[in-house]
């Protein structure tokens, strides 16, 4: 039985699955200026048709010992410690065609 | 400060990102699990069918078959396919260029671990296939 791999998508499209939410370019320098952010949190920028950035950490990287819950509450608090305040975390799933 | 919520993508992309499995599209066909699934529907259908009792046998017992003759599998893959704990997706090309079982990331339960997560995942893709399967996480995104 053939098991297909890889990532085949035509390579004119970028896309994304994530915890977080999306910032201005602002809100995203202080996230990246905050000192002691989770390593998995990172900008994954956006469509041209976006106003904002999605900053949050990708759901592939939920660790094995992890939970949903523990996911996402250390998303929210280290946006909220980076911002100063809280930060209303969603999932998001873009995929947008670079051209 | 604006939140967005949910899928905003432009209307012509799509995207997807599971952990689970892709396979050819016949041998997804050739599973028990889909083979149950388009019997089952033949019994439902056998009025439409006019099939009489032989018939109808003789149609369940070879249900790919016989819906392929009626050009309806295409119908059943994408209308009629329902696995508990997984979902059925077709990439760019449709099934035709594999089918991908498995459950989106956003799916995990707030108290489901990552290792949880995608044990649920393998047992019910072994569940379909009868024997373990190599999972792993599949993203995919295409302009439509």
């Amino acid at each position: 039985m053939k098991v297909r791999q890889g990532f085949v998508s035509n390579s004119s499209t970028s896309s994304f699955c994530i915890y977080g939410a999306c910032l201005t370019s602002e809100e995203r320098d202080k996230v990246e200026d905050a000192e002691g952010m989770p390593k998995e949190i990172e900008d994954f920028g956006a469509p041209e048709y976006s106003d904002g950035t999605y900053v949050g950490r990708s759901l592939m990287t939920l660790k094995d010992d992890e939970t949903g819950a523990q996911f996402k509450k250390g998303v929210e608090e280290a946006l909220e410690k980076a911002l100063g305040r809280p930060v209303k975390c969603a999932f998001h799933a873009e995929a947008w065609y670079n051209g | 400060m604006k939140v967005r919520q949910g899928f905003v993508s432009n209307s012509s992309s799509s995207s997807f990102c599971i952990y689970g499995v892709c396979v050819d599209l016949g041998d997804f066909m050739e599973t028990e699990t889909f083979k149950t699934i388009c019997a089952d529907y033949i019994k439902r259908s056998a009025e439409i069918y006019e099939l009489d009792e032989k018939a109808l046998a003789e149609a369940v017992e070879d249900a790919v078959g016989f819906l392929d003759e009626q050009g309806e599998l295409h119908d059943i893959l994408y209308e009629q396919v329902n696995i508990p704990n997984l979902a059925v997706i077709s990439g760019p090309g449709g099934f035709e260029e594999g089918v991908y079982l498995g459950r989106s990331w956003s799916d995990v339960g707030d108290k489901e671990t990552g290792a949880e997560f995608k044990a649920s995942i393998e047992k019910a893709v072994r569940e379909v296939f009868g024997k373990a399967m190599p999972c792993r996480t599949h993203e995919e995104a295409w302009q439509d």
